[in-house]
C-alpha cells in the first residue's frame, strides 16, 4: 500500500528534477552570487556588503523601485480600458471580431519595433508635437521622452497601448459566455448600461480581472526591459531606470555581477511579495483558505 | 505525500547549491595567483603555427564596425581571403556583432568560458577591463616586436610590458560645420571663425540671429555628453590628470573637469544650442545635421562626416577648428578605435595572432586606404602616407599621429562606467533645463568615481598600473 503511494511520485521524479533545477537553479545562482563580489574568475566572499550597498550606501535601488512603481498606473487604466472596450463591443457591436482583431494587432507587435516606432512618435520633433502644433494646442507641445518628469507617463502610455488589446479579448471571451438574459433581465428592470457593467458584467469578470492584475504585476515588474531599452536608455536623468534595467547596467556596464544579483534577489521577492499579497486578499475574498 | 515531494525538491535543491558550492571553490583557488593575470594559465592543446600547415583550423573572429563605417564588411572580407589565401587550412568565420550587443555577448562567452577566438572591444578600458579579469592574452607573446614595433595603436595597447590587442579600424573625433549654412549667414565659409571662445560665442550669435541653430547637440543615449570632454577636458587637463582623477589623486570636481558643463550652460542659457537635446540620440542627431538643421555639431568619427558629403554630392561639411580655451594651441584630435584580441580559450592563439598582425600588411593597410578613400586612416607606418594629396588629410592624419604618439583617446576608454553613467546623468539634468549648478554636477561625477574606486578594489589595483 505505502509502494503505492510512493510509486506516481517516482515517475514525476525525472520532471520535477528537470523543472526544479531549471527554475531553481537561476534563482540560488543568483542567490549565493550576491553575497560575492566577481572579478573574472576570482570571487571574493563580501557578506551582506552588496545588500548594504543597495539599501543603505547608495539611492539607485529606490530610484529604480519608484520607476516601477510609477509604472503601476498602468494596471487601472489597461484595467478600466479593456472591460469598457470589450463591453462596448459586446452590446453594441455587432462585428466584433474586427475589432477585436484590430485592438489586439499592437500586442503581437515586438516590443522593439512598438519601442522605436513611439520613439519616434514622442520625440519633441515627433509626429505628435507635429500634429498639436498643425491643430494650435501648442500648450500641449512637451518633450515627452526629454523630460524626466514626463517620460515615465510617455512609456505607461505606450505599454497601455500595447496591453490593453490582451485584455479587451480576454474579457471579450468571458462575455462572451455571459447568459444574455441575464442583462436583458436587468434592463427590463430599468437597469442603464452602466448600471449593467457595475453591478452585473463586472462581477462575473471577477476571476478573470484578479488574473489580469497579477499579469500585469509581472509584466511590470519584469518585463519593461525592451521598453526602456529602445525608448529612453533609462533616461533622461535615470528616471526611467527601472530595477530590471538597472539590473542589466549594474552587469554589463559596470561589470559588478554581484550587485546585479542582488538586485535580481530583491526585484524577485519584491514580485513574490506582491503577488503573494494580492493571491492572499483574493482567496479571502472568495472564502477560501487563506495560505 | 506533500512530504515525499517536499524532500525531493530539497534534495534538489541541496544538490544544487553543492555544485554551486563546488565551483565556487574551485573559481576561487584557480585565481588566487593573481588578480591582473597577465597570461592565463590554460589546460588546452593549442596549435602552433607549424601545425597549421600540417591539420584543418577554424577561427571565430567577432568583430564590429559596419554600423559606424559603412565598408567594414568589405575589409574583413579582404582579410580573411588574404590571409587565407596564404594558410587554405585556416578558416576563418567572422561574426559581426551589434553594437548594443558587443559587450553582453562577450560576457557571456566568458562567462561559459568558450566563444570566439578573436574578440572584439573598443579601446581602453572596454577591453583592459577584460584583460584584467584574465579573459585575454597578450599577442605580442606570438608576434615579435620588430613587427608591432610599426603598429600605430601599439602604444595604447600596451599593458605590463605586452601588448594585447590589434587594430581593424580608427577613426578621429571632430567638431564639424555645415559650410552652406555659415554662408546664408554671412559667415567665412572657408576659415570658420571659431579659434577662441568668444570667437565661437560670436560665431554662434551671427548664426542665431540669422535663423540658425548655432550648435546641435543630442543627450538621450549619453553618448554625445561623453563626448564633450574630449574636444573641451582635454586642454585644460592631461591624460595623466584624468587618470589620477579616476583612481583618486584628482577630483572630477575640480574646474579643469567642470569647465565643460559651464561652457555649455552658457551655450545652452544663450540659445545657442537645440532645444530638443534630451529627445535626441546620437543618432538622430546626426541625422539632422546631415539634413542641415544646425550649423555645427560634433562627430564620434570622421569617416561619418565625409560619407555624409560623398552620400550629398557635396563638400558642405568640414572639420571645425576646436576653440582654444586653454593655453596650449589645440594640435590634437582624440582618437576611437576597436580592438581585437585573442580570448584566453581560444585554443589556436598563435594563429589568432597571425591573422590580427595581417591586418597590418601593406595589401590591407593600402585596401583601407583605397576601400575608404582616405576617410579611414591607414595604422601602420609602413604605410606609404606619401600618396596623401589632400592638405586637410594630411593635417587629420597628422593630428592623429601625434595623439597616437601622445595617447590621446577618446575620453570615455579612460573612464569606467560607473563614472561615465554620472557623467551622463548629469549632462541630462543639464540639457533638460534644471536648475543645477556646475558645482553640484562634479559634485556628483567625483561621488560616482569614490563610489567606483570601492566597490571595484581590484579594478583599481589594475587600473593603477595603466
Amino acid at each position: 500500500m505505502k509502494n503505492n503511494k510512493i510509486i506516481p511520485y517516482l515517475y514525476l521524479f525525472p520532471s520535477m528534477t528537470i523543472i526544479t533545477i531549471v527554475l531553481l537553479f537561476p534563482i540560488i545562482k543568483n542567490f549565493v552570487d550576491s553575497f560575492f563580489r566577481i572579478f573574472g574568475e576570482k570571487r571574493i566572499f563580501i557578506g551582506f556588503d552588496n545588500y548594504k550597498f543597495l539599501f543603505i550606501d547608495n539611492d539607485i535601488l529606490y530610484k529604480s523601485l519608484l520607476a516601477n512603481v510609477k509604472l503601476f498606473l498602468l494596471i487601472p487604466l489597461a484595467l478600466l480600458l479593456s472591460i469598457i472596450l470589450s463591453y462596448v463591443l459586446f452590446i453594441k457591436v455587432s462585428n466584433y471580431k474586427i475589432y477585436q482583431f484590430i485592438f489586439f494587432i499592437p500586442v503581437i507587435l515586438s516590443i522593439s519595433v512598438t519601442g522605436i516606432v513611439f520613439r519616434y512618435i514622442l520625440r519633441f520633433d515627433g509626429i505628435l508635437n507635429t500634429f498639436l502644433n498643425v491643430i494650435h494646442l501648442n500648450f500641449l507641445v512637451k518633450d515627452w521622452l526629454g523630460n524626466p518628469n514626463l517620460a515615465m507617463f510617455s512609456i505607461v502610455v505606450v505599454m497601455l497601448w500595447k496591453e490593453f488589446g490582451f485584455g479587451t479579448v480576454l474579457f471579450m471571451s468571458q462575455l462572451l459566455m455571459l447568459d444574455k438574459n441575464t442583462i436583458e433581465a436587468a434592463k427590463i428592470d430599468g437597469a442603464n448600461s452602466f448600471g449593467v457593467l457595475t453591478r452585473i458584467v463586472v462581477p462575473q469578470l471577477k476571476p478573470l480581472i484578479k488574473f489580469y492584475v497579477i499579469y500585469e504585476f509581472i509584466i511590470i515588474s519584469s518585463w519593461t526591459f525592451g521598453y526602456i531599452f529602445v525608448m529612453t536608455y533609462g533616461g533622461p536623468v535615470q528616471s526611467t531606470s527601472t530595477v530590471e534595467y538597472s539590473i542589466f547596467n549594474f552587469l554589463y556596464s559596470k561589470h559588478l555581477p554581484g550587485i546585479a544579483s542582488a538586485m535580481s534577489i530583491i526585484l524577485f521577492l519584491f514580485v513574490f511579495i506582491l503577488i503573494f499579497m494580492q493571491t492572499r486578499s483574493r482567496m479571502k475574498s472568495d472564502g477560501e483558505q487563506v495560505l | 505525500m506533500k512530504k515525499i515531494s517536499l524532500i525531493c525538491i530539497c534534495i534538489i535543491i541541496a544538490l544544487s547549491l553543492v555544485g554551486i558550492g563546488v565551483g565556487c571553490k574551485s573559481e576561487t583557488t584557480k585565481t588566487e595567483t593573481s588578480a591582473t593575470t597577465t597570461a592565463v594559465e590554460t589546460t588546452v592543446v593549442e596549435t602552433t603555427a607549424a601545425e597549421t600547415e600540417a591539420q584543418p583550423v577554424e577561427l571565430t573572429f567577432w568583430w564590429w564596425g559596419e554600423s559606424t563605417s559603412a565598408g567594414m564588411e568589405d575589409l574583413i572580407d579582404k582579410a580573411i581571403s588574404e590571409y587565407q589565401k596564404i594558410h587554405p587550412n585556416v578558416t576563418i568565420n567572422a561574426v559581426l556583432q551589434g553594437t548594443d550587443e558587443v559587450i553582453p555577448a562577450f560576457l557571456a562567452a566568458a562567462e561559459a568560458g568558450e566563444g570566439p577566438d578573436i574578440a572584439t572591444l573598443w579601446y581602453g578600458l572596454y577591453m583592459y577591463e577584460q584583460i584584467w579579469k584574465g579573459y585575454g592574452v597578450p599577442i605580442s607573446d606570438y608576434i615579435s616586436s620588430d613587427e608591432t614595433d610599426h603598429w600605430l595603436e601599439k602604444g595604447f595597447m600596451g599593458y605590463d610590458g605586452k601588448i594585447w590587442g590589434a587594430n581593424c579600424h580608427i577613426g578621429q573625433m571632430i567638431m564639424d560645420y555645415n559650410k552652406d549654412l555659415f554662408i546664408q549667414a554671412g559667415l567665412d565659409a572657408e576659415n570658420p571663425p571659431t579659434k577662441t571662445w568668444d570667437d565661437f560665442l560670436n560665431t554662434c550669435e551671427t548664426l542665431k540671429k540669422a535663423g540658425i541653430t548655432p550648435y546641435g547637440l543630442s543627450a538621450a543615449d549619453g553618448w554625445q555628453v561623453l563626448e564633450l570632454p574630449s574636444f573641451w577636458s582635454y586642454q585644460l587637463a592631461s591624460i595623466a590628470d584624468l587618470k589620477a582623477a579616476v583612481t583618486g589623486e584628482k577630483s572630477f570636481a575640480d574646474a579643469s573637469f567642470t569647465d565643460v558643463f559651464a561652457r555649455f550652460k552658457e551655450l545652452m542659457d544663450k540659445g545657442y544650442l537645440n532645444a530638443d537635446i534630451t529627445s535626441l540620440n546620437a543618432f538622430d542627431r546626426r541625422l539632422n545635421m546631415w539634413q542641415g538643421k544646425y550649423a555645427m555639431s560634433q562627430e564620434g568619427g570622421t569617416n561619418e562626416m565625409l560619407q555624409a558629403n560623398k552620400d550629398q554630392g557635396t563638400e558642405k561639411f568640414q572639420v571645425l577648428p576646436i576653440p582654444q580655451i586653454g593655453d596650449k594651441a589645440v594640435d590634437y584630435v582624440a582618437t576611437t578605435g576597436v580592438s581585437n584580441f585573442i580570448t584566453s580559450w581560444s585554443k589556436n592563439k598563435e594563429i589568432a595572432a597571425d591573422f590580427l598582425a595581417s591586418f597590418h600588411s601593406p595589401e590591407i593597410q593600402q585596401f583601407i586606404y583605397d576601400r575608404f578613400e582616405g576617410r579611414v586612416m591607414p595604422f601602420d607606418d609602413r604605410f606609404d602616407f606619401s600618396q596623401v594629396s589632400d592638405p586637410s588629410r594630411i593635417s587629420l592624419y597628422d593630428k592623429t599621429k601625434n595623439s597616437y604618439k601622445n595617447g590621446i583617446y577618446q575620453f570615455d576608454y579612460y573612464v569606467p562606467w560607473t563614472i561615465l553613467e554620472a557623467y551622463m546623468t548629469q549632462g541630462q539634468l543639464l540639457f533638460s533645463g534644471k536648475d543645477v549648478s556646475v558645482n553640484d554636477i562634479g559634485a556628483a561625477i567625483e561621488k560616482a568615481a569614490a563610489t567606483w574606486r570601492e566597490q571595484n578594489p581590484e579594478m583599481l589595483d589594475a587600473y593603477k598600473k595603466w
